[in-house]
């Protein structure tokens, strides 16, 4: 076949040219250890590869919000584990206490609530990389008000002390009977009347064992309540007993014994020579025993309710304070406003507490998780320590070690795990978070290595691979050069 | 016989070995001339009176396969056309980034996910806020910036195609000139060989630049037509113009329409009529049909691809959805809709059924009346019909228009103020209104849902609602896209989304969570215009996504590109191998028939010499 001189060399070229741009090619690779800098050299691995590297974008987000979200779920979970001792300790504040009056208004049960409180608040203003824990989304308040503020309040702003005076003296009443007044409409009758308003004693029932002694009520509104005695005397041993409701929702009796003994002992009264001597006795007696129950346990109900008022608040409910003054004849309640009252709470009021952060952790999953001062078992706790260090007793006063007693217990109910949320539930709730956490990440870490390895094989070149490419290349080209000179010695010029 | 006529066959011999020396000599000088074929001198018996009186030769002749040729020639221009494309849409394929810095748009969108993620985790941190205004500011900026690329390939094309005519119609000229020269030689019997190759040369070079047909005529010359039929070269050429245009954008877009066409088109003028070649689809190849593809068809694509990308972004972001609330009147019953948040490109959906047939009618709101009626391709989602609906009327108009487009069964009213309220037949019960809803673009960053216009329609803050018109907003978005200044100047707004009855706290990230729900929400149908997806069945899928097949389909058409340019060389390179070993030089050959030619010339010497020596002898007899 005729094969022009021109072409033959032009062949030469072209295909020198071609294994030259190949041998360039594959030094690249090698010296860069990919296949190709451009998504069309990939070829039909560029869909992998484009999907595995969104992938492992993904997945090194997810990890580090994992990273960062653990910290802080660790962060309150040690908190609030803390809360929870103390929690337990307050419980029992009552039972291991001596009523010992070591700073003159209080005793050293009531001290170490205080020490508590202070440590509650600094545990509940935890701030992790700039931002609180427990205010919910509100990161940049610091959620709980300090000890002092929160007990005392400023000038013109009252504190829970100021809330549970106001409300001891709304249900304590001018004359210290939980706003009752005992009367004698007529001389051989008692009556027992309520006085308008939400304040003090609610009479629920009374039963009575009194021979020859009609008893009425309690009826209306407000209640009241009477005992007539008859022609006939009751017996010594007879009872009458009137249930009362406490400002807390707790319940008292008080019941009085019929008895001969003159003077009568505490909780007796004596029968008398007539209707209008017993009625007498009876009065006097009932007044003194309503006096006593309102010093002790009406007290400590009044306290815990000022302190219920102070703390259980949200963003459409303000705290309740006594409408007032005068406070000791103040039928209802007020809203607070943040002007004339200190907000314990200053946090996020809006969102669900315990799910008022947010963390994107995986594909389509989005985490809610957290803890807030307010919510109801924290807020009981600060609510137990700051009671009892508010309130303060008078040595002198004969009922003051009774009415702590009742105050205690009271504590107890309410820092006592209620079945609906607990501290120790909260700490679970943040634990199984957290495992959560953990076995996310694990998860993810297995895949971003699943998926780098994939990554690896299809955009990463094979340098044995490309090593025995570029030797054979080698080799063609060496060859080629030496038909190019030995063609180039071919001439029939070189024969003539 | 005579010794005078031996001499003169001696001498034509003599005569016809310096023809054949003059050829070969040239033959061996061209062997490395590219387009030069190796020419041949026939010689043959001169007869004189029915007896040979020498030789006498013929002129210099090529021997050219013009099937061949016509192959190459149509090789070429494809080779040529699909080299212009390669090389374009591998620069569109690294501007899309490379598989190691991962800078690609996908992975721009993905990183935009993240560090929404980082926001979600912590809303309040001023740096999370910060550096995800940056990584939207960089998608923002990155859209810009290959929306750029992509146009500025496009001016590119439209220069090449330029600087393509103009060498054209010098190719042309030169060709119809030599034309002339050939028809002159050829007519006076002599070798136009060299001319002729000349002529293949520029012939060639032009179907480097366009797809022709070349038809041979008797006399040597050639006539020209385009690959469509159009003649380009009889005689004399046709000029071909080029109304070349600087400024291409977006919305500048090739129409047969010369009012509505924003840039250039090939006109072939003669005389005073004008054609528009680009109409009539001559240029199926060669360089200038590559540029033309790639200037009208697969760079828009990419535009369009773009754009895509950023509207969804924006409206993915931005949009709120508002239900309708239920309305009764006497036994029909329907729902009222309050239109007066929508704007312009805000629909309205509705949905009902008559007679058993559910329908879907979106009702989109449409300012520029010269875009109307829209197609149902106007909006991706499939299954519906669309509406749309010149809203820059009152209200008896809006429900007048609304009407039309519904049936009977179908009762639109307006109770009210811009409220729209729209019932069911009532007591007949053959129709059901089953739902209305309308997607707005809210005007307020705060108070109007969870949602946020992070992005907008240029540096001015104008909201992207993929209004329709003439040029629709979505045209060229992609170059005008911009992170919203007011959320620049105050990133508290990205997660204040209610300010009043109390701002929500600084720690809430209801706004973010929303904003990351709908940046990868999976659900969200996307424009068949891009080339990705049917018309039937559109691409559906997250934004994030739809990134990454634009990045593979772009980086796809360009590794296309390049092994079908591979193979097009390949059977270039063969057919031109097989022409040029068949007409070009080997110069061992010339070499040998120079021997030849040599010896002849020896021995035609020879007998003159012979032929004087016998003169001699017989001058000397007479003596």
């Amino acid at each position: 076949m005729h094969i022009s001189t021109l072409s033959q060399s032009l062949n030469l070229q072209t295909s020198i040219n071609k294994m030259r741009s190949e041998f360039t090619t594959l030094q690249q690779q090698l010296s860069s250890g990919v296949i190709s800098d451009s998504y069309g050299g990939l070829g039909t691995d560029k869909n992998v590869v484009l999907s595995l590297q969104s992938q492992m974008r993904n997945l090194g987000s997810y990890n580090d919000t994992i990273n960062l979200t653990s910290l802080r779920v660790k962060s309150m979970a040690d908190s609030l584990t803390r809360v929870s001792d103390i929690s337990s300790g307050l419980r029992l504040t009552g039972a291991t206490t001596e009523f010992d009056m070591v700073s003159g208004t209080q005793n050293s049960g009531q001290l170490s609530a205080g020490m508590n409180l202070d440590e509650l608040v600094n545990l509940l203003n935890l701030n992790v990389e700039d931002r609180y824990l427990f205010a919910g989304s509100a990161t940049q308040k610091k959620p709980v008000e300090l000890p002092d503020a929160m007990l005392n309040g400023d000038a013109s702003h009252a504190g829970l002390t100021q809330f549970v005076d106001e409300r001891r003296q709304a249900d304590m009443g001018a004359n210290g009977l939980g706003r009752l007044d005992v009367t004698s409409p007529a001389a051989d009758t008692v009556t027992v009347g309520e006085q308008t308003g939400i304040f003090g004693f609610k009479m629920t029932g009374v039963s009575s064992s009194l021979a020859n002694a009609t008893v009425t009520g309690p009826t209306g509104t407000p209640a009241s309540m009477s005992v007539q005695f008859g022609a006939s005397q009751p017996s010594g041993g007879d009872t009458i007993s009137m249930d009362f409701d406490l400002p807390d929702g707790t319940t008292t009796r008080v019941t009085l014994t019929a008895t001969t003994d003159d003077p009568p002992a505490e909780g007796q009264f004596t029968i008398g020579a007539s209707a209008a001597d017993t009625a007498t006795n009876f009065q006097a007696a009932l007044s003194a025993s309503l006096k006593t129950e309102a010093a002790t346990s009406l007290r400590a109900a009044s306290s815990v309710q000022a302190a219920n008022e102070f703390f259980d608040f949200d963003g459409s409910h303000p705290p309740q304070r006594v409408d007032g003054p005068p406070f000791d004849t103040a039928t209802g309640l007020r809203d607070a406003t943040s002007d004339d009252t200190v907000f314990w709470y200053k946090g996020d009021l809006t969102l669900e507490p315990g799910a008022n952060m947010t963390a994107v952790i995986d594909d389509d999953r989005i985490i809610k998780y957290g803890a807030q001062a307010n919510q109801t078992s924290l807020r009981d706790t600060v609510k137990a320590a700051a009671l009892l260090s508010a309130v303060t007793y008078d040595k002198a006063d004969p009922h003051a070690e009774q009415a702590y007693k009742d105050l205690t217990s009271r504590v107890s109910t309410i820092t006592a795990p209620s079945g609906a949320e607990t501290v120790e539930g909260v700490v679970t709730q943040l634990g199984l978070t957290a495992s959560t956490l953990k076995e996310t990440l694990d998860r993810n870490d297995q895949m971003q290595g699943l998926a780098s390895g994939v990554l690896g094989d299809k955009m990463g070149i094979d340098e044995y691979e490309v090593g025995a490419k570029l030797t054979t290349l080698r080799t063609q080209l060496q060859a080629s050069y030496q038909v190019t000179s030995m063609l180039s010695q071919m001439s029939l010029v070189n024969f003539l | 016989m005579s010794l005078t006529q031996a001499l003169n066959a001696a001498r034509s011999g003599l005569a016809a070995s310096q023809a054949g020396i003059d050829v070969t000599s040239r033959n061996i000088a061209n062997a490395n001339t590219v387009g030069y074929t190796a020419k041949s001198i026939d010689q043959t018996n001169l007869i004189v009176a029915g007896e040979s009186r020498g030789v006498t030769r013929l002129a210099a002749q090529r021997h050219v396969d013009a099937f061949l040729q016509q192959q190459i020639r149509t090789e070429s221009a494809a080779t040529s056309a699909l080299t212009a494309k390669s090389d374009m849409l591998s620069r569109l394929d690294r501007m899309f980034g490379s598989p190691e810095s991962e800078t690609s748009i996908s992975a721009s969108i993905d990183k935009l996910a993240a560090r929404l993620s980082d926001l979600i985790t912590s809303p309040e941190d001023s740096a999370a806020r910060l550096t995800f205004l940056n990584q939207a500011k960089h998608v923002a900026t990155d859209l810009n910036s290959m929306s750029k690329t992509v146009q500025d390939l496009r001016l590119e094309a439209e220069q090449n195609i330029s600087d393509g005519i103009a060498q054209a119609n010098t190719l042309l000229k030169k060709v119809a000139n030599l034309n002339q020269q050939i028809s002159q030689r050829v007519g006076s019997s002599l070798s136009a060989a060299d001319l002729q190759d000349q002529r293949d040369l520029a012939i060639n070079e032009l179907s480097k630049l366009m797809d022709i047909k070349v038809n041979e005529r008797d006399d040597g010359t050639v006539t020209v037509f385009t690959g469509g039929g159009q003649l380009l070269l009889d005689k004399t050429p046709a000029d071909l113009s080029f109304d070349q245009h600087t400024q291409i954008n977006a919305s500048s877009v090739y129409d047969t329409d010369p009012a509505k066409r924003t840039v250039g088109t090939v006109s072939l003028v003669s005389g005073s009529t004008r054609v528009d070649l680009v109409a009539a689809g001559a240029f199926k190849g060669g360089s200038i049909g590559g540029y033309l593809e790639l200037r009208d068809k697969i760079l828009p694509e990419a535009q369009n691809q773009l754009d895509e990308i950023a509207s969804q972004l924006a409206l993915s972001m931005s949009q709120e959805k508002v239900d309708g609330a239920a309305a009764t009147s006497g036994a029909a019953a329907g729902f009222d809709l309050d239109t007066s948040a929508l704007q312009d490109g805000n629909s309205i959906s509705l949905t009902y059924d008559v007679g058993g047939t559910s329908q879907t009618v979106t009702f989109v709101w449409v300012d520029d009346a010269s875009a109307l009626p829209l197609s149902d391709t106007d909006t991706a989602q499939t299954g519906d019909t669309v509406v749309g609906i010149d809203f820059n009327q009152p209200m008896a108009g809006i429900v007048a228009d609304m009407q039309a487009a519904l049936p009977a069964a179908v009762q639109v009213s307006n109770p009210s103020g811009n409220t729209i309220r729209i019932l069911d037949d009532g007591a007949a019960g053959t129709s059901n209104i089953n739902s209305l809803s309308a997607t707005v673009t809210p005007t307020s960053l705060t108070d109007s849902g969870t949602g946020l216009a992070l992005f907008v329609d240029g540096g001015q803050g104008k909201l992207f609602t993929n209004a329709q018109g003439a040029v629709d907003q979505k045209t060229g978005f992609a170059a005008r896209i911009t992170i919203n200044p007011d959320v620049v100047a105050d990133d508290s707004l990205l997660v204040t989304y209610q300010t009043v009855g109390g701002t929500n706290s600084a720690g809430d990230s209801s706004r973010p969570v929303d904003l990351y729900n709908r940046l990868t929400q999976a659900g969200r149908a996307f424009s068949p215009s891009t080339g990705i997806g049917g018309t039937s069945s559109p691409y559906t899928g997250s934004l994030a996504s739809f990134a990454q097949r634009v990045v593979s389909y772009q980086s796809t058409q360009a590794s296309n590109a390049k092994n079908d340019l591979a193979s097009q060389e390949v059977v270039s390179q063969s057919l031109q191998d097989r022409f040029d070993s068949e007409t070009g030089v080997n110069v061992d050959n010339e070499l040998s028939s120079l021997l030849v030619l040599q010896n002849a010339y020896s021995a035609n010497a020879r007998v003159m010499t012979t032929v004087s020596q016998l003169f001699d002898v017989l001058m000397s007899i007479g003596r």
